[in-house]
């Protein structure tokens, strides 16, 4: 039992993890209702980049502040050209889009990256371990995800909950055809949040790849948690991500310790109870339909 | 939708033995490699037809279709190296095993429809996924099981075994031909006009006293059952299951071809399957990034042409006959 | 025996009662229409009535079958039809394959999986039948979506009788159409056969007068009246919640 404590640990940091990149997919999700099955894909991609400017310049804090600029340049574009065309016909064609940018960028960033597992060291401030009282070990960097995590948790919800910008996501999030009748320019909104969600997605992807470090796969692995985050926690709810992340998490790692060969089935298990109890998701509003 | 199909079959009654001697003439007028490209295609195109029972027609966009393929894979390679590679076992084996399955995935995903529906399609895919690499004893791990022998019928000195490519090649044609004959049966029976019936408008089916639940699971099932069968006769032309048939790449491009040859029409996914692979044979000589030009390929038809390629045909002969 | 029995129907959204304790008995073979203002519960009841939505309270009797429980399919196989208030059909379907799919509702060939669909010889003539009935035998192979909208109404309660129901739940027949799709409408439910019971949602009143035999008058998801039409038309408390907002 003595290795318990620091799985308890290492399944809030996979938890928070997770929060930072289900909460873009969601707030996307509720905002736009589009599955961006491409989520994944800005995730390894933000690691990718993360990587490139580790390398060359040897500052993590550099690539920290240039990946979400990046990723989220990238999901701006993504948006303003391709898929703000499919708004009108329905989620599967939106689906579909990013079905296939998915397979695009899959392939491109191995051509570009190699198909090999790369690492990445935590910044040097943040490496080490931290001694719990001489009963176990924790690297700082993965309080420092903990801590980091918890305080965007915070500043989301206060941004989701407190302001102006923060009300109008939400009323687009209800209904947006009345938003767009108080006069918001609602096209830029979504362009905002979808930047928004895969800068995040990107900076994830980079917080991420010194824990689980990067290779080709990767996007759709945190894809597949993200989903099943929001099939747990309820689509669109910001505190449903939390909590779905933290128990997903939770289930990952602690499986992963004690039944390695089925941690994924855990994981379904709780899926499928979820499902099988509360189809819209714990703190999820809307049918599953 | 479906009487057209059977209009069109009155109309060509020419295209199914053209297809059949067309098929059988294949090893005869072609190398080894291009045998060996005809045998994956014909696989895949039956397997497009199962998605398409779901997508086109019952309306259940399942981006889990390789968890049937690649199960149905591994249980008959298993079957074969530990028990025997008689196909009237393995293959009976392998449709118990999906359809027991599909009944247990189905029933979970069937609660849910919609983007849900394949957002949990893809979750339970890439968790068969995740199973099959990491519990190595059983599935060979990331490196599958190799060593499938070569399947045969009947019994003793009385048995035929399917060894080399050309007789392997025509197992396959007569399986594509039997379950492809089975899908296009299946489309133009009440069963299969109730599930149009769901895709258009399920609430109105269930008023008119249809059970619109028990009709989706049993598509479910019956897709997941052809797509485990040919997926086991992938493994045997392999000689290997691999876990890579269960990744939602494969996934991924079995829609891409019901997409591009137009859901909702049994032929137009199979054309596109074998369109697809010819494709993939043909541009993986030239570059290695196909799947980037695949990728292209499908969000272009997505964004011009969500009806693909019958769609886009039929469209045009409409045209052709409006007055002018 | 009464068709039809509920007894103390509520139906709670949330804070919000929609359906308050209504109770109806509607006779083998009556005609009864819901009347009401707009927001009265009229299509909420229906919805309870048809099982698309389940009840916070009280009982739905078919005939001598608690159906409170059931599915809509099982209502429908036990002989209760229903239209929708908006054009409901199978757009991807012809007309005549949008009818046999409710021909075949009712029989167990509906399961049947590798036989062409138009394969029996009885489905294909209730079907012809029903083409007729309604005048749509010339336009069998359309697609519906090419339908006009009075030809899409009565498409739509084809396939409500297809399965010959003992009960029929019409939701407001007569929406958004002309006067003249409107009498021939009506024309083709007042010839409905006598034994088939009706309840009828329906704001034109001429049309209600013409159809039915009694009225419920439906006012914030409770029954403040019934009777005759000559009953309701002279009830004071009608006049005064539904007639009174015009004058």
């Amino acid at each position: 039992m003595d290795q318990l404590l620091p799985q308890l640990v290492n399944g809030l940091v996979l938890g928070l993890l997770l929060f930072l990149i289900a909460a873009g997919f969601s707030l996307i999700f509720g905002l736009m209702d589009v599955i961006n099955l491409a989520h994944g894909s800005f995730l390894l991609f933000g690691g990718y980049v993360g990587l490139t400017v580790i390398r060359s310049t040897g500052n993590f804090w550099l690539a920290v502040a240039v990946v979400p600029l990046v990723t989220g340049a990238v999901g701006l574009a993504i948006e303003v050209t391709v898929l703000r065309r499919t708004y009108t016909r329905g989620h599967l064609i939106q689906v579909l889009l990013t079905l296939g940018l998915a397979l695009i960028a899959a392939d491109l960033m191995r051509w570009n990256w190699g198909a090999y597992v790369e690492s990445v060291d935590a910044p040097a401030a943040l490496a080490g371990l931290v001694d719990f009282g001489g009963v176990f070990q924790v690297p700082l960097y993965r309080l420092a995800i903990i801590g980091f995590g918890l305080l965007l948790a915070g500043a989301m919800w206060v941004v989701l909950e407190r302001t102006r910008l923060g009300a109008i996501v939400r009323a687009g999030v209800q209904d947006r055809e009345m938003v767009a009748a108080l006069g918001i320019d609602i096209d830029k909104v979504v362009a905002g949040v979808f930047a928004l969600g895969t800068a995040l997605a990107g900076l994830s992807g980079l917080l991420a790849a010194p824990v689980t470090s990067l290779y080709p796969g990767l996007d759709f692995d945190f894809l597949i948690l993200a989903l099943v985050v929001v099939v747990v926690g309820g689509m669109g709810s910001l505190k449903g991500a939390f909590w779905g992340a933290l128990l997903v998490g939770m289930t990952d790692v602690l499986g992963k310790a004690y039944f390695p060969e089925f941690s994924l089935f855990a994981i379904f298990l709780i899926m499928a109870i979820v499902l099988l109890v509360r189809p819209q998701g714990l703190f999820g509003t809307r049918e599953a339909t | 939708m479906t009487t057209s199909v059977a209009r069109a079959a009155r109309r060509n009654r020419w295209a199914v033995p053209a297809l059949v001697l067309a098929l059988v003439a294949v090893p005869f007028v072609l190398g080894t490699f291009e045998v060996s490209l005809a045998t994956t295609a014909l696989i895949f195109a039956v397997l497009a037809m199962s998605l398409d029972l779901l997508v086109g027609y019952t309306g259940l966009v399942s981006l889990g279709h390789a968890a049937f393929f690649g199960f149905g894979g591994y249980v008959a390679a298993y079957t074969a190296i530990h028990l025997t590679g008689n196909l009237l076992v393995v293959l009976p084996v392998v449709a118990a095993g999906t359809a027991l399955l599909a009944v247990v995935l189905g029933f979970l995903a069937l609660r849910t429809t919609g983007v849900y529906f394949l957002m949990l399609t893809l979750a339970f895919g890439q968790m068969l996924f995740g199973l099959a690499v990491k519990w190595t004893p059983v599935t060979g791990g990331s490196d599958g099981l190799a060593g499938v022998p070569a399947p045969f019928v009947g019994i003793g000195p009385m048995s035929y075994a399917f060894t080399g490519r050309v007789r392997f090649y025509y197992l396959v044609v007569v399986a594509v031909l039997a379950l492809g004959w089975f899908l296009i049966r299946v489309v133009g029976s009440p069963f299969g006009h109730a599930l149009v019936g769901i895709k258009d408008n399920e609430e109105r089916l269930a008023s008119l006293g249809y059970d619109t639940w028990r009709y989706k699971m049993a598509a479910y099932v019956l897709a997941g059952v052809v797509a485990g069968v040919v997926g086991a006769l992938f493994v045997f032309f392999n000689r290997h299951a691999a876990p890579e048939n269960l990744f939602w790449v494969v996934s991924g491009e079995v829609l891409l071809m019901v997409i591009i040859g137009g859901a909702g029409t049994m032929y137009g996914p199979a054309l596109g399957a074998v369109l697809v692979r010819l494709f993939e044979s043909y541009v993986s000589s030239y570059t290695d990034r196909w799947q980037t030009l695949l990728g292209l390929l499908f969000v272009a038809f997505v964004l011009f042409a969500p009806g693909g390629i019958v769609g886009v045909i039929r469209r045009r002969r409409n045209r052709g006959r409006a007055p002018g | 025996m009464d068709a039809l029995r509920v007894e103390g129907l509520t139906r709670r959204f949330g804070g919000v009662v929609a359906v308050h304790r209504v109770s109806l008995d509607v006779a083998e073979g009556e005609r009864r229409a819901i009347i009401g203002p707009n927001g009265a519960g009229k299509t909420t009841l229906f919805n309870l009535v048809a099982g698309k939505l389940s009840p916070s309270e009280g009982t739905i009797r078919y005939r001598d079958t608690d159906i409170t429980g059931f599915a809509p399919h099982q209502r429908a196989r036990l002989g209760i039809g229903r239209t929708f208030q908006r054009t409901n059909l199978f757009p991807s379907l012809s007309v005549c394959e949008n009818i046999r799919l409710a021909v075949l509702a009712q029989t167990d060939r509906a399961r049947r999986i590798l036989v062409p669909v138009e394969r029996f010889a009885d489905v294909e003539d209730r079907v012809d039948e029903l083409l007729d009935d309604f005048a749509l035998a010339h336009r069998a192979t359309t697609e519906v979506h090419e339908l006009s909208y009075g030809e899409q109404r009565q498409l739509e309660i084809a396939l409500a009788l297809a399965g010959r129901p003992s009960l029929l739940l019409l939701d407001e027949p007569t929406a958004g159409m002309s006067p003249a799709e409107t009498s021939s409408i009506t024309e083709i439910i007042a010839g409905l056969p006598r034994e088939v019971t009706l309840l009828v949602i329906e704001h034109d009143m001429e049309v209600v007068f013409t159809l039915a035999d009694r009225i419920s008058v439906l006012h914030h998801g409770e029954v403040i009246a019934e009777g005759t039409p000559v009953e309701v038309r002279d009830d004071p408390n009608v006049v005064e919640v539904y007639f009174g907002g015009a004058g």
